[in-house]
């Protein structure tokens, strides 16, 4: 059962500063519709951030941005998921965990793989 | 002539009452609102606001990109009496804050997005994601219209200057601009027009909302603007016009010609520039019929304004039968100053000045204008109003020069104020400010520098410290708004700056000194090849370090230091402001500047599925009937005596309400059209679309038509890759707003055992994005009919043997939209199996 981990870090200002200058071509490579509709600017810095954190646990290529979704459940919680059956079927099981302090915003991926067969 | 604010939505709503009014492009979906949707609820605002204690007279603060909401907002507030302070989204959050703290609001509208900017700021925040609901419960009420002077507006002037100045406009200023602008400008009803510039603003709050509306125009809005969802949008809507900033022209344009690139057509696209001239406007619009059909086929003018615009780009369009209308105006005249029409046309010039505006010309050749258009000051601000209004004349600050027959030309733009090339504007004063703090600047002076691209800001700094000067900028761009970034700068050598007699730094003769510098020193040719350089412009912006400093062989990583998110922020601006899309996974740990514009050459103009668009023929109600009639007389005799049909629910099928999603279980290449189809009550078979294989049209055209007409197929690509996908979601939103039904196979392939194969997420994503019911169908025996070969190909019609089918209908399944992709994926693959 091979266990994968990734952890990233962002700031609020830097991810806001990047979104003024990249304006809506910005958001347009990172979030999926679904996403834009449930969170606010904030929001969507922890939601980066969630990604980021999920890509570096899987190695997935850095266009993956869109293949993955989240959903904001209505206690809060945010909850991952892939749009492309390929990944999909490799995750056996998969949790993420975002917390912020200030500025900080910081995200931790768990993800136990399929057995290969 | 309108008397009242009150009479032109009253008139316009009762003339129309049955026309779209307002759409919104929402996710892959469109939303309409018609004229008697826009009265209704523009009546119900009036008991809104009194429920929430907005009285007539104070004010509220709109916050938001462009969107129906917002439109009909503006329209509820001016009937209601409740002054609107519309902010640009654009703005920044210190500014904001200003312009609240100024104004006082009695409360927010504001898009969710910017939510978390009031909290703490102000307790009364409406959501325009929920507002119209809201509104829809209060009572209509019919209110007289405040009196003339009523302030409707108040408009912030888009710089930020020490003070904000508020233009206060009052439902006259208002009635008497549409008025003016009306005499001169003209549309037809129903003309589709497409809002990009912030509603904000003066001219697209007069011009391209009310005097549209007032036109019985049809107003698309986007939830999100860049130049691919512009382009789609053309396309999509077949709009005819749009008001623009001249950046934007440059762009298309940019875009097209690219295009041409490509395809390797720059001989024929030099030949047909160079005999358009001669043409009238109606052949040069079919010598460049492929560029027409990639505006969507309807497209006919640009409105142009608020900066100037580049002679050389306006002909190229009007040399492709696109028309150019270029005016001028301010806040302070309530949008419109003088236009061109598409009758009576200068290029180069903003047209003649509007029937009912006085003017005269100062001695030093600024513009001054007077007329009940023209608004009486600044809110809150007696200071900057005596300024700009002496003897109730507004004094323009720009410098013109009129033509014989009145056209104006206008020389200089307000004297110091810099005009980005996307009209933003910068207000030297604030960058010298913010400059003039740091302790190692003695002195500092900034103004517009054209190299040759439009106006970039640049700055003259006298300092002891030559060798920090760098550092220096770095530093104060920080504390500066994105379009304010100092992107050239200089050491003043002298101890001071030259002055005007009254001791004012003398800028022109400041920008006369380091156009000549720069022209004067060899190595500056490189120097300025390098300012004029786009991509080293859009990389200084996202990497924060001045341009001189990068080499071709910098790596975009190690030596620019940029993060996945700057990198996404490189790749967005590429995009946005070279309309070329460089794909993401090109960019590694190694890429050069020179790689970047290698690979910038390369790559694709940015727009999505350019080939692959729905045949509009079979979106008519003749090709309708004539379907149904081929299906019913032709097609399905043939079948029966094969295929024989049973139909399992019936009862469900009443519960289909078109247009919804429609999937099955794919059996074969057929089997919709044998199977599905033939159970459908013909009301619904005729408002019905199936998504198939884009191979189809691929392999001949014949074939194509075939399909669409039998069987309305549209073509669908078979592919994991998102901007294919999301080319597919398009068409199928595209579907629904026709008000079609579309059939979707989640598996994505055929079977191979008979058995269900899994569901790709993306068909929870179209169920959720679509926003309608999803009713499965599942056949049972269609697999087991047909010779192996067949399934696949779409050569072999006929089943091996004659036989039945039994086709279940499911109940359709609506999802709430903050269901997640998975789940609604998982959701429609167990009903599928439970199926029975």
């Amino acid at each position: 059962m091979p266990v994968k981990i990734g952890v990233d870090i962002t700031t609020k200002t830097r991810f806001e500063k990047s979104l003024e200058n990249g304006g809506n071509a910005f958001i347009n490579h990172l979030f999926t519709p679904q996403e834009l509709r449930q969170n606010t600017k904030d929001q969507l810095a922890s939601i980066f951030c969630l990604k980021e954190a999920v890509i570096k646990a899987l190695e997935l290529p850095h266009n993956s941005w869109l293949k993955i979704n989240t959903n904001r459940q209505s206690n809060g919680k945010v909850v991952c998921s892939f749009i492309d059956k390929d990944t999909a079927t490799k995750i056996s099981s998969l949790d993420t965990s975002i917390s912020h302090e200030g500025e900080i915003i910081i995200s931790v991926a768990a993800i136990i793989l399929e057995e290969k067969n | 002539m309108y008397k009242s604010v009150k009479e032109l939505i009253h008139k316009s709503t009762l003339k129309y009452a049955q026309m779209p009014a307002f759409s919104l492009k929402t996710g892959f979906r469109t939303k309409t609102y018609t004229y008697k949707e826009v009265y209704s609820y523009i009546t119900k605002f009036s008991s809104f606001f009194e429920t929430n204690n907005i009285k007539r007279g104070e004010k509220i603060v709109i916050l938001s990109p462009n969107r129906p909401e917002y439109a009909v907002t503006i329209m509820g507030a001016m009937i209601a009496g409740v002054t609107i302070v519309p902010i640009d989204y654009r703005t920044n959050h210190e500014t904001i804050l200003k312009f609240i703290k100024l104004t006082n609001p009695k409360a927010i509208f504001a898009s969710l997005f910017y939510k978390e900017l009031f909290h703490g700021v102000h307790e009364k925040l409406f959501l325009f994601e929920e507002l119209l609901a809201e509104v829809e419960k209060s009572e209509p009420k019919y209110v007289d219209q405040p009196p003339h002077d009523h302030l409707a507006a108040i408009l912030f002037t888009s710089g930020t200057t020490g003070e904000p100045k508020g233009t206060m406009i009052t439902y006259e200023n208002i009635v008497a601009s549409i008025n003016n602008i009306r005499t001169v400008f003209i549309l037809p009803p129903q003309t589709r027009l497409l809002s990009i510039l912030p509603l904000s603003h003066a001219l697209e709050m007069f011009g391209g909302l009310m005097t549209s509306f007032s036109y019985g125009s049809h107003i698309h809005y986007l939830e999100r603007i860049n130049s691919i969802t512009i382009i789609q949008a053309l396309r999509r809507y077949h709009i005819q016009g749009m008001a623009v900033v001249p950046q934007m022209l440059r762009l298309l344009l940019q875009n097209i010609e690219r295009h041409i690139k490509v395809e390797k057509k720059e001989e024929v696209w030099k030949k047909s520039h160079s005999i358009a001239p001669y043409l009238p406007m109606f052949l040069r619009k079919q010598l460049f019929r492929p560029v027409h059909d990639s505006l969507g086929g309807s497209f006919s003018f640009f409105a142009c304004g608020s900066a100037p615009l580049d002679v050389k780009i306006a002909e190229e369009w009007m040399r492709m039968g696109v028309e150019i209308v270029e005016g001028y105006g301010a806040s302070e005249t309530t949008g419109f100053i003088s236009t061109n029409t598409l009758q009576h046309k200068k290029i180069g010039t903003v047209g003649r000045i509007l029937q009912g505006i006085e003017y005269k010309k100062s001695e030093t050749g600024e513009l001054y204008v007077k007329g009940k258009n023209v608004v009486s000051g600044y809110f809150d601000n007696p200071e900057k109003t005596k300024e700009a209004f002496p003897d109730g004349w507004f004094n323009t600050g720009d410098i013109v020069q009129f033509d014989s027959s009145g056209y104006i030309k206008i020389v200089g733009r307000d004297k110091f104020k810099i005009v980005l090339p996307d009209g933003k504007k910068v207000y030297p004063e604030d960058v010298e400010k913010k400059l003039n703090n740091n302790p190692l600047v003695a002195d500092s002076t900034v103004f517009g520098l054209d190299l040759g691209e439009g106006e970039i800001v640049h700055a003259e700094i006298i300092t002891s410290n030559p060798h920090k000067l760098t550092q220096v900028v770095d530093e104060v761009n920080k504390t500066l708004n994105p379009h304010e970034q100092i992107l050239d700068y200089g050491r003043w050598l002298h101890d001071d700056f030259p002055r005007t007699k009254t001791l004012k730094v003398d800028r022109e003769a400041v920008r006369t000194e380091v156009k000549e510098r720069k022209s004067g020193i060899k190595v500056t040719e490189d120097h300025e090849r390098e300012n004029n350089d786009k991509v080293l412009r859009i990389l200084s912006t996202v990497s924060g370090k001045k341009h001189v400093s990068m080499h071709g062989n910098a790596t975009l990583a190690t030596d620019l230091k940029l993060d996945s998110l700057k990198r996404i922020e490189l790749l967005a601006l590429i995009e946005e402001e070279m309309g070329v899309s460089v794909d993401e996974l090109k960019i590694t740990s190694q890429t050069t500047i020179s790689d970047l514009r290698t690979l910038i050459e390369h790559g694709k103009p940015t727009v999505v599925d350019d080939k692959i668009r729905i045949p509009q023929w079979q979106f008519t109600r003749t090709t309708d009937n004539m379907r149904v009639a081929l299906q019913d007389v032709v097609a399905f005799p043939l079948l029966n005596s094969w295929i024989k049909v049973n139909l399992k629910n019936p009862e469900n099928l009443k519960k289909i309400k078109t247009p919804q999603l429609f999937i099955f279980n794919h059996v074969g290449v057929y089997d919709v059209v044998t199977s599905i189809l033939r159970i459908l009550p013909r009301e619904i078979r005729k408002k019905t679309a199936i998504a198939a294989t884009n191979l189809i049209w691929q392999e001949s055209d014949i074939k194509g038509i075939m399909a669409g007409l039998f069987a309305n197929c549209i073509p669908f690509v078979r592919a994991e890759e998102h901007e294919a996908m999301r080319g597919n979601f398009e068409r199928v939103g595209q579907v629904l707003d026709n008000g079609y039904n579309i059939a979707i196979s989640p598996e994505g392939n055929i079977t191979h055992t008979g058995k269900l194969l899994p569901f790709h997420t993306g068909a929870g994503y179209i169920a959720i994005e679509m926003g309608v019911p999803v009713t499965p169908f599942k056949m049972n025996g269609y697999y087991e009919l047909w010779p192996e070969e067949a399934k696949r190909t779409s050569q072999l019609f006929w089943p091996k043997k004659p036989g039945s089918v039994e086709v279940i209908v499911g109940e359709p399944i609506t999802f709430p939209p903050s269901t997640s992709y998975e789940e609604a994926t998982e959701i429609l693959r167990k009903t599928m199996l439970d199926l029975s």
